[in-house]
């Protein structure tokens, strides 16, 4: 009866985690257990839910999940923030009902109103609430943080770590897409000079001409006729420079840079403006080639035939806002 | 010092501006870096927010709706038995891998076995129809990629297959191991979490307040529960990965074709990707051999950063730490199979077709 149970593998649980191990000996009905407390502990848990459901909301409210999430997760997000807010709110007027109704100790975040610790039949003497037997389900996930077995305390850790996503949202974090992305190494990498022109090509995407690049009938399909790509700007060479697009499923963390070489035709005297494009969303237009690299794979470029420098940085590569942040499939 | 006095005044001016210069892109660095940190962070956690809330909310409805003994009579007795059927359950319970944790924290309560819940939760997250059809779509086409040695790679249908029964096979397997190794599941769990319901004592709330206080009291519990994981988890992730980049994964995959199965299941340890979103990652491997694909679909799903953090809610370390090993063990050894099946077939593939354009060229 009297043996101390193991701690279990769980953070350590701080602040208003320890009630007072004597408490029931004092009072063996649970009327000490700190009613107070108890509802203010419930009342933050709520609030945290509420404010984490409350940002999700704003986030899509405000069109910045397009900048974490695909198009086919936003709904999610939505459903799942606004249930969390509801949630929260249930949870504050079932307590503030129950409390309201003298049920107070049945409201507790484990409802010690369905499951005895059967203090009226014990003295207390030699052990403390863990050797009591739990018997609702919700009791005891607390771990071992104080005498009880488990914890009423909405765990000031854990309110710090959870207000890492609210505190973020309000310093208005994150604010692009990814930023440090590395241009190609084009140094070595050299473009045909003898690809046939094969006319406009329109609507072909920087997805399919990636997918494309992997295929030899695919490459054959494309190489040689012009198409206009967007992506961002990457690179410092007035010939040469890496247009950058982003391919995302699920959200930002499993987004794969597409990268594309563009080069103006050496033949043509015009120079790129890189330190005004660079890091610019922009629209390239070019005729297609694929350049085999040294590991055997081969990436897309496009060549740009520009008359002179006004022409290359006008109307080969424009200034564009995209319809999307990233190519979603 | 001596150097410097040397310098003419203009050549200490150019040699102060540049080092001004490399000082301000070295910063201009550091804060695109932590820029795409907050990025992968916010995203790994709002995209699993939502079935987190789900998850938390099924699981205050399991709470207080299904009868404990219920689970108990329609279950199967066998242990063995129960094993296999937990394996398939996330067929019918469709849950990615962070939802699924709330939900079988309150089936373990409502007394389903310990090994059933394992099999279901290393199972469930890849056996699912949403994600075995994202698997599939992942991978069309791409049968006709040939690696660089001239061996194509595997397309849908073979890579959804032996996703799918690489990750049954892992999870019952461990299941079954976890069934004879720990036969009483109390030792093994965190304290409360293996207290099932008992039928009689438990005195069931009558009015609806009570019952709405018992529900949402489970579902914030368990959400804060696991959104705190799983936000210590995202920052691991996203932390680790500002170090490890596509490009470097897949170099060192090229350099050591075998070891990249080892390679990909810490890869998959380390990013954390939703089971869902996972198959598009591995697709863009193009380079990569297919078993070392396959490793990151399958460890990836049972056992990464923000879920280890998770298990510390239910599971002990002893079990967490036998999970870990049982898993790693036999999705390395059956990628191993994966991989001498593939480079049998592959060869016959790649002597076939060359026979046929040998015989194409002997033609007239």
């Amino acid at each position: 009866m009297s043996e101390t149970p193991k701690p279990s593998f769980s953070l350590p649980m701080t602040g208003t985690d320890s009630v007072q191990p004597d408490h029931c000996a004092q009072d063996p009905v649970h009327s000490n257990h700190g009613h107070g407390q108890l509802q203010t502990e419930i009342l933050m848990q709520a609030i945290l839910c509420g404010c984490l459901g409350l940002v999700g909301v704003f986030l899509y409210w405000g069109k910045k999940v397009e900048i974490i999430l695909a198009t086919k997760f936003h709904l999610w997000l939505l459903a799942g923030s606004i249930t969390l807010v509801i949630l929260a709110f249930l949870r504050i007027i079932s307590v503030w009902r129950l409390t309201t109704a003298g049920k107070a100790m049945d409201a507790g975040c484990c409802n010690h109103g369905d499951h005895h610790h059967a203090h009226q039949n014990c003295d207390h003497p030699d052990h403390n609430h863990n050797d009591h037997a739990h018997e609702t389900p919700g009791c005891g996930d607390h771990g071992a943080g104080c005498d009880h077995g488990h914890s009423h305390a909405y765990e000031p850790v854990k309110a710090v770590v959870l207000m890492i996503p609210v505190g973020l949202f309000l310093l208005n974090l994150p604010n692009t897409s990814f930023a440090a992305v590395q241009a190609l190494d084009l140094n070595q990498v050299e473009i045909s000079s003898n690809v046939a022109d094969r006319g406009t090509e329109n609507n072909v995407s920087f997805l399919q001409l990636e997918r494309a690049a992997q295929r030899e009938e695919a490459r054959q399909l494309y190489e040689g006729k012009t198409v206009a790509l967007v992506g961002q700007f990457g690179g410092n060479d007035e010939k040469k420079f890496t247009l950058i697009r982003f391919k995302m499923n699920c959200c930002a963390a499993d987004a794969v840079p597409l990268k594309g070489a563009m080069f103006v035709d050496p033949k043509a005297p015009a120079k790129i403006d890189h330190k005004v494009w660079n890091k610019k969303w922009v629209k390239v237009r070019g005729q297609v080639q694929f350049i085999k690299m040294k590991d055997g794979t081969f990436i897309t470029a496009l060549v740009l035939r520009p008359k002179d420098d006004k022409d290359l940085n006008g109307d080969w590569i424009q200034e564009t806002i995209p319809d999307s942040i990233y190519l979603q499939n | 010092m001596e150097y410097l006095g040397q310098m003419s005044d203009n050549e200490l001016r150019a040699a102060r501006f540049h080092r001004k210069r490399k000082k301000r892109m070295d910063d201009t660095e550091v804060l695109l870096k932590i820029k795409d940190f907050l990025l992968i962070f916010t995203s790994i956690f709002y995209e699993a927010l939502p079935f987190i809330v789900l998850g938390a909310l099924i699981a205050g409805m399991l709470e207080e709706f299904l009868p404990g003994s219920l689970l108990a009579r329609i279950f199967p007795k066998s242990a063995a038995i129960g094993v296999f059927t937990g394996g398939v359950l996330g067929l019918i319970f469709p849950m990615c891998e962070c939802g699924i944790i709330p939900i079988m924290r309150r089936l373990l309560r409502k007394g389903l076995p310990l090994s059933s819940c394992i099999a279901y939760l290393l199972a469930g997250p890849v056996i699912n129809p949403i994600v075995l059809f994202s698997t599939f779509m992942a991978f069309s086409g791409m049968e006709d990629t040939l690696l660089s040695d001239g061996r194509s790679q595997w397309g849908a249908i073979p890579m959804t297959l032996a996703r799918a029964v690489g990750a049954y096979l892992v999870a019952v397997g461990t299941g079954l191991l976890v069934h004879f190794l720990f036969p009483n599941p109390n030792q093994v769990l965190v304290q409360g979490v293996g207290d099932t319901q008992r039928e009689g004592s438990d005195i069931k709330p009558k009015d609806f307040w009570s019952r709405l206080d018992r529900i949402t009291g489970v579902a914030v519990h368990d959400f804060l529960d696991i959104a705190f994981f799983l936000t210590l988890g995202a920052l691991l992730s996203a932390g680790i990965r500002l170090f490890l980049t596509q490009d470097e994964i897949s170099a060192l995959s090229d350099t050591w074709p075998i070891l990249s199965i080892g390679l990909m299941m810490l890869v998959g340890f380390i990013l954390c990707l939703c089971s869902e979103a996972d198959a598009f990652v591995a697709a863009s491997f193009v380079k990569m051999i297919p078993a070392a694909k396959l490793s990151f679909l399958v460890f990836g799903p049972m056992m990464d950063l923000k879920l280890l953090l998770m298990y510390t809610r239910i599971f002990k370390p002893k079990l967490i730490t036998t999970i870990i090993i049982a898993v790693a063990i036999q999705v390395f050894m059956y990628m191993a199979i994966t991989h001498f099946v593939w480079w049998s077939t592959s060869t016959q593939t790649t002597t076939g077709q060359s026979q046929a354009v040998s015989d194409e060229r002997k033609q007239p």
